[in-house]
């Protein structure tokens, strides 16, 4: 746990760099030491590998190709998970779909994340008004129900990718807005901060490479628990009738399409199912696994 | 303290102007129209476009701002339902009691199940009494909202028959809604609490107190406690408001005439009188909650309570 | 101490928050505390307002049917249109004047009795509603010259206008005056029906009680209740427990169960009077291909309608080539035009013939979201798809769905309508004056002798012989199919189960009539 002493020289990128490298060792190691964070990472890492390489285990037409003869038939050495309402194969729809589901939850995560901790450090860093102003706006958008924005950006715009998309990351951004201020509010206080604004490094300059790699780590334990947040808000967007157009899967449409077989056919409701909660969990427990490791309280 | 309070609440009147006028502007973006709805398929247009008319939808949107305000604030009404045709406040208020209701019960259920359960998860880290609360938590929080309902509902209503399933009749009919509501919360809780308290246990100034020699039930409940239970105070107000618009899938499952479902609904139709009162009184209220939280939290915390008592020197 | 002096202020105004919901009760009170039974009915969504000329909507007017009544009634199990509270209907030589000898002895619930003004004041009101003009239109004026007489002067001669005199229900005069404007927000006695309204919530559903000096004598279950219960599975789990009496139009996914749970006597799936059809925009913008006739014929023979009866019906319904349900409607032809029966290598070659023998992009199905048109939607979706032919499904609010179809602004759409008791229906779809809805302008480029179909529709109309009304539907339909426009796919049923309690006489698919049911014994 060598700290370099050095890194009290701002305007030299390397002792910073040093340093985090370093800090990304230790929390690697503490996170390694932590048996749940290390099966969440590990169930993580197999439905990641599963759903990349989906295509080399079943073709996508399996998922989208309807025989309605063997409709809602239950699972056997064809169909592993069994047929949906039409006919097809399920083990194939849950496994494409989870493409579609984990990557629109990770990419809304991001852009959200973008979008609010920009808003969170201007107004952090540049504070008074500006901060006010920005925080008293946000307080009113966050009063409108965000479903209302979902469904008018989707009513609007029509039910696809982009636009998903784009309604989760209105729905979603708020979160980081006050947790990277308040995150900047309590580093802008320090001296090193201070001699940069001395050395005449610009304001963009200094939110970039300085604020934002010590707030980095708060940021990514958030972002990893949003992310099976955005995964359950996906699927209660269906069951409201707002999910993807057919026939791509989605974990969220699949269920929604399963609701009425529950009794009749529980299987179709019973795959998609474990595989958000399997995916919710694994991400949950990376993320409480990160923020262990990031505690500078824990004792090692 | 009281000067903040009232600012709190003063602060309320520019939220609601906000408020509608950014629903205003998002329902202009939205496609469709009362006049269709309400008149049906086979109406000419013609007739759809009058009673758009009539019904006012058609006004330019700062029209309608206004006009709502001055309702508002003059004649103290929501306004009409474009699409019942009835005072708008006659449907609301009752449906918003309703969920305010359900929510109510289930912020209590989670509260009291997940905070103790939390902090026993802390105390007790790395044993039976940790994993077992700790794993259903983490499963529990990771079940979709419907599914949870759904279950619930062939549980106790079909298999075991001791649940009605569906409307708020008796008082039975709340508590299959209200946990439907309550048990991610409660999930949540117990995770956040944990973490909280370890936090907290793990402040220098808890080895302090040990090394003066305090006895280590005194150690958790005064100190540890105190601190850990500041942030979860938030969170509960935070959920609360969540869980109000959380409803709409408890409400739509169990057939309970809530204020979630109400402005799910009329959205499609564009029923703007009615989503602005729903909306305006759902952020009445998590403002009084919040408000509400954050005076608890100042007068646990004497920090805090210092910050807000400074202006008076 | 001044700690807990906070806590206890900011508990009280949480009290008084909850004090506040104790003050509104909830109006769909308690019915169990009662010793006269009351039968529990579903509505799957809010009744928006009592006033039956306000509404369209099949759901507001089986309601309605309990509570109001009109000149003809409906008996689907019978058969069709029967006089309710007309007593005889006269009509002129050139069928533009309808005289009608109102009943005697009917008495409104709230003891008027009833006469030809009142008659006279429900139309005249209904023909100022818009939402009732594709009923009115035809009618020039109404009068009542004596108290049992009821004239109706039409613009034209109109063949179909039972349907009018079946869902204009007559109200009494004084009691929808003095309401005024908050008709239809309250209970009303201005019905001559079985049942008056005695609570009414938007949100909640209504309360129904009996009314005694019902012309036809008082009906046996004295207290009704109408729930609202919008989740098709929650109504499932509801009708197996016991808290709903009268289930219809069950969701057949559960069937198994629901019968299981009923029994043979006390279920049954009656033919529904619905019918679902893909069209096919042949002036679309966005898709000029679906000029081709060729396309059009292929899309169609491609389509595996035993496909879709799977997926909307599971196998319960059927398949069909009509446009309304021969069961219900005695105008429908059966025989005589053509019937694009499944066959993809018919399909590939006339892809081929039209020069897209790699297949080709033909645009968006547009479709409401609700259940059965999705479901279709996908089916006929990928149906194409085997063959080549490939389209998007799009899904949008039946309102937003209605305007666009209207305006012609879609390639493809997947159509559902029921309630057709007259093959004259097929005006609102095929003629170019008709009011309200209607997808595809057979006028739109003259490629299509729309002239001789509006000659049929309105000679259709112009008589009341049926064989010949026949005739003349059979060439309409003939002409209709040969375009390639429309292709009725499958008829779904209506599946009816009901309590142990109750007996509901001979089960139909729409128009249930409370009067019937009695109390099991």
């Amino acid at each position: 746990m060598s700290e370099n002493v050095t890194a009290a020289r701002p305007s030299a990128q390397e002792p910073v760099k040093f340093k985090k490298q370093n800090q990304a060792k230790e929390i690697w190691r503490r996170f390694r030491k932590n048996r749940g964070s290390m099966v969440g990472l590990f169930m993580l890492i197999l439905i990641l590998l599963a759903i990349i390489f989906a295509n080399v285990i079943v073709k996508y037409s399996a998922a989208t190709t309807q025989n309605l003869s063997i409709k809602l038939a239950g699972p056997s050495s064809e169909h592993w998970f069994g047929t949906d309402s039409y006919g097809r194969d399920l083990f194939a729809r849950v496994l494409y779909g989870g493409r579609t589901s984990i990557s629109i939850a990770v990419l809304a995560t991001i852009s959200s994340c973008i979008v609010g901790s920009t808003l969170g450090a201007i107004a952090g860093y540049f504070g008074g008004k500006v901060d006010n102003l920005i925080m008293r706006a946000l307080d009113i958008f966050m009063s409108v129900p965000d479903i209302l924005f979902t469904m008018a950006v989707v009513f609007a715009l029509g039910a696809n990718f982009v636009n998903l998309l784009i309604a989760l990351t209105l729905a979603y951004f708020t979160n980081y807005v006050r947790l990277v201020r308040s995150q900047i509010l309590s580093l802008s206080d320090l001296e090193y901060i201070e001699a940069a604004k001395a050395g005449g490094a610009s304001s963009a300059r200094i939110i970039l490479s300085h604020i934002f790699p010590n707030a980095m780590g708060v940021i990514i334990v958030n972002t990893t628990l949003n992310v099976a947040k955005i995964i359950l808000y996906e699927s209660t967007l269906s069951f409201l009738g707002l999910g993807m157009p057919p026939p791509q899967p989605e974990w969220g449409q699949i269920l929604a399409e399963a609701r009425e077989y529950m009794r009749s056919a529980p299987h179709m409701l019973l795959f998609p199912a474990l595989a958000i909660i399997l995916t919710a969990c694994a991400v949950n427990l990376i993320g409480d696994g990160m923020r262990d490791a990031m505690d500078p309280h824990l004792k090692s | 303290m009281y000067r903040y309070i009232i600012k709190r609440i003063l602060f309320l009147i520019p939220t609601i102007l906000g408020v509608i006028f950014i629903i205003l502007l998002v329902l202009n973006f939205t496609p469709g129209n009362p006049g269709r709805s309400i008149l049906g398929v086979s109406a000419p247009q013609e007739a759809v476009d009058q009673l758009n008319q009539e019904l006012g939808y058609n006004d330019p949107l700062m029209v309608k701002y206004v006009h709502y305000l001055k309702n508002l604030v003059v004649n103290h009404s929501f306004g009409t339902s474009y699409f019942t045709r009835q005072p708008v406040a006659n449907e609301v208020l009752p449906r918003f009691w309703v969920t305010l209701k359900l929510s109510i019960i289930g912020i209590i259920i989670s509260t009291l199940v997940g905070v103790p359960l939390g902090m026993l998860t802390a105390v007790k880290q790395y044993t039976a009494w940790d994993y077992i609360p700790s794993v259903l938590a983490f499963l529990l929080a990771a079940i979709p909202a419907f599914v949870l309902g759904m279950v619930l509902l062939f549980v106790f209503s079909l298999k075991l028959n001791i649940l009605p399933s569906y409307g708020l009749n008796t008082w039975q009919c709340y508590i299959m809604p209200s946990l439907c509501m309550a048990i991610p919360i409660t999930a949540f809780n117990i995770r956040f609490t944990k973490s909280s308290m370890l936090e907290s246990i793990r402040e220098d100034y808890i080895d302090t107190a040990r090394a003066k020699g305090a006895k280590e039930s005194t150690v958790i409940w005064k100190h540890a406690l105190k601190n850990a239970l500041l942030p979860v105070i938030t969170n509960i107000g935070l959920n609360m408001g969540g869980l109000i618009m959380g409803a709409v899938v408890a409400e739509r499952l169990f057939s309970v005439a809530g204020i979630g479902a109400l402005i799910v609904d009329r959205i499609a139709y564009k029923d703007e009188p009615v989503i602005i009162a729903g909306t305006i009184v759902i952020s009445i209220t998590f403002t009084i909650i919040m408000l509400i939280v954050d005076i608890i939290y100042a007068f646990i915390d004497p920090r805090i309570r210092a910050k807000y008592t400074r202006i008076k020197g | 101490m001044k700690k807990i002096g906070a806590l206890c202020l900011s508990l009280l105004m949480l009290v008084s928050l909850l004090a506040g919901c104790g003050s509104s009760s909830s109006s769909s009170s308690t019915t169990t505390s009662s010793s006269e039974k009351t039968l529990i009915m579903r509505a799957e969504s809010a009744f928006t307002s009592l006033d039956p000329a306000n509404s369209n909507n099949t759901h507001d007017i089986k309601l309605y049917d309990q509570i109001y009544e009109g000149l003809y009634g409906m008996n689907e199990a019978k058969g069709g249109y029967y006089n309710e509270l007309a007593k005889d209907v006269q009509v002129s030589d050139d069928s533009l004047t309808y005289t009608i000898t109102i009943r005697d002895g009917v008495t409104f619930q709230n003891g008027e009795k009833l006469t030809a003004s009142d008659c006279a004041f429900t139309y005249e009101r209904a023909m100022k509603n818009a939402a009732m003009n594709y009923l009115t239109t035809m009618i020039a004026s109404v009068e009542a010259p004596n108290d049992q007489t009821f004239v109706i002067h039409m613009k034209y001669a109109y063949a179909p206008l039972a349907h009018t005199l079946f869902r204009i229900k007559i109200l009494e005069q004084g009691e929808v005056t003095s309401q005024g404007a908050n008709f239809g927000t309250i209970p009303n006695k201005a019905g001559t029906g079985a049942y008056y309204v005695s609570e009414y919530n938007v949100a909640t559903g209504c309360k129904l009680s009996a009314y005694d000096n019902y012309w036809q004598g008082a009906p046996n279950i004295k207290n009704v209740e109408y729930r609202v219960l919008s989740d098709a599975a929650a109504s499932v789990v509801a009708y197996e427990n016991g808290e709903l009496d009268y289930y219809e139009d069950a969701a057949l996914s559960d069937w198994n169960s629901l019968y299981a749970k009923a029994g043979a006597d006390h279920s049954t799936m009656v033919t529904g009077n619905n019918i679902i059809w893909m069209g096919i925009n042949y002036a679309s913008k966005t898709s000029t291909v679906l000029d081709n006739d060729l396309v059009r014929q292929a899309m169609f023979y491609a389509i595996n309608k035993q496909d879709v009866n799977l997926a909307v019906t599971e196998g319960y319904g059927s398949t069909t080539d009509t446009y309304m349900v021969p069961e219900y409607v005695p105008t429908q032809p059966t025989t005589g035009f053509q019937t694009y029966s499944y066959s993809t290598e018919k399909a590939k070659s006339l892809l081929a013939q039209a020069g897209y023998p790699n297949g080709v992009d033909v645009g968006t199905i547009l479709t409401t979201n609700s259940t059965n048109n999705s479901k279709t939607a996908q089916v006929l979706q990928n149906d194409l798809e085997a063959v080549g032919i490939h389209a998007e499904v799009q899904m949008l609010d039946v309102s937003l769905a209605v305007e666009k179809w209207n305006a012609q602004e879609f390639d493809i759409c997947v159509y559902s309508d029921s309630g057709n008791y007259d093959f004259n229906n097929i005006r609102q779809q095929v003629h170019s004056e008709s009011v309200g809805m209607y997808c595809i302008n057979y006028t739109t480029g003259n490629k299509f002798n729309w002239q001789r179909i509006e000659e049929l529709v309105a000679l259709g109309a112009g008589t009341a012989d049926q064989t010949q009304r026949l005739t003349y539907y059979t060439e309409l339909w003939s002409m209709i199919m040969d375009t390639a426009t429309i292709l009725p796919l499958i008829n779904r049923p209506v599946a009816i189960v009901w309590s142990t309690r109750i007996n509901i006489g001979d089960p139909v698919p729409t128009y249930y009539k409370i009067r019937n049911f009695t109390w099991a014994a």
